[in-house]
């Protein structure tokens, strides 16, 4: 069998806090524009959006956690690679590298 | 049409796009991105920006539903994702250079391969019995596996979609991975791809938080509704609008390119 069954409730778990957190700042944001306050609307949705473009990488962190933990190594060390790969990105693209 | 009306727009374009590519199986960005370009006239790579981040939020709202009945062979996922990754980035940066008309002209091209590719799965899940378990299998020829997402990783960087058609064939037909396994993967790492493209083009300022904060509320709640749908309703009959939708999708994004627009 190769499928964890840890390893994917943890991730749902991430997930679940991923799609929730985005989904409320989205939300809260976008109550704020309708009201007027331009200023406070811009910082909640743009929590929203950077907490989505956070939760694929904290994803890989996680599974990598488990993999490791479950004495599965080689996982571990592709989880691990995936990580650094999305992470070289964000790096090219915040300091345009 | 004023600003909030737009805004409203876009939420409900993100909520459809959400909800019907949760239950077909495929990622909303297909919808978003000609929809963008083709009715609210915004560049294209801006429609791709919010796409990408569309695509990061149904893979997230629907892989936390499924998850809960592991389907997805994470450590397969993870593996082919060393090379979805790295095409998805490199494609990202690249994607400046190439030529705006060019760009819409693939667009069009892969939404009829995709649409047509739809069609042949709903035809051949027809008498398809429905199965329960997951049949034992060993993954083989990861060779294959990952130049094919490679490729993937790449269309995802240039357009904006999740990759999808290209992966679970191969994981399918040529990696010996049941078909459901498959899809369920396949999901599971759009996520990641998207993300290594979104980064760059977050970076680049081809988000938009007007575009894409109201669409991906959209996509958001749409995903998570259909989700927890997709078990209620025959999955055909949500190919079937899909399909229709992403054959006119595509001729009028080839007639933008043929009369001269990108």
């Amino acid at each position: 069998m190769r499928r964890s069954p840890e390893a994917n409730l943890t991730v749902a778990a991430v997930l679940r806090v991923g799609a929730y957190g985005a989904f409320t700042l989205l939300a809260l944001g976008m109550l704020l524009e309708m009201a007027g306050m331009a200023q406070g609307a811009a910082y909640l949705m743009h929590g929203g959006i950077v907490v989505l473009l956070i939760t694929p990488a904290a994803r890989v962190l996680m599974v990598g956690a488990v993999f490791l933990h479950e004495g599965d190594r080689k996982y571990a060390l592709a989880a691990l690679g995936v990580l650094i790969i999305v992470l070289a990105s964000w790096a090219v693209g915040m300091f345009r590298v | 049409v004023s600003e909030s009306a737009t805004t409203v727009l876009l939420v409900l374009l993100g909520a459809f796009a959400g909800l019907v590519g949760s239950m077909a199986g495929v990622g909303g960005g297909i919808i978003i991105t000609p929809v963008l370009v083709l009715y609210f006239d915004v560049p294209i790579l801006h429609a791709i920006g919010a796409s990408l981040i569309a695509i990061i939020a149904t893979s997230t709202a629907t892989s936390a539903v499924q998850l809960k009945r592991p389907l997805a062979d994470i450590r397969l996922g993870l593996v082919l994702e060393l090379a979805t990754t790295v095409g998805a980035a490199v494609a990202a940066v690249l994607v400046i250079y190439v030529n705006r008309r060019a760009l819409a002209g693939l667009f069009a091209a892969v939404l009829l391969v995709m649409a047509a590719t739809l069609v042949r799965r709903a035809w051949q899940s027809r008498r398809e019995p429905a199965v329960q378990g997951v049949p034992e299998y060993r993954v083989r020829r990861y060779d294959m596996g990952l130049g094919a997402s490679l490729g993937a990783g790449a269309l995802s960087g240039l357009l904006g979609i999740g990759g999808g058609p290209v992966k679970v064939p191969v994981m399918y037909i040529f990696m010996g991975v049941p078909l459901r396994v498959a899809t369920a993967t396949s999901n599971f790492m759009i996520g990641v791809t998207a993300a290594a493209s979104a980064y760059i083009y977050y970076g680049r300022g081809d988000v938009r938080l007007e575009l894409a904060a109201p669409v991906v509320l959209g996509v958001l709640a749409g995903s998570m509704a259909g989700a927890r749908l997709a078990a209620r309703v025959p999955e055909r009959y949500v190919i079937l609008l899909l399909v229709v939708i992403m054959f006119y999708l595509s001729a009028r994004m080839a007639l933008r390119v043929a009369g001269g627009g990108g």
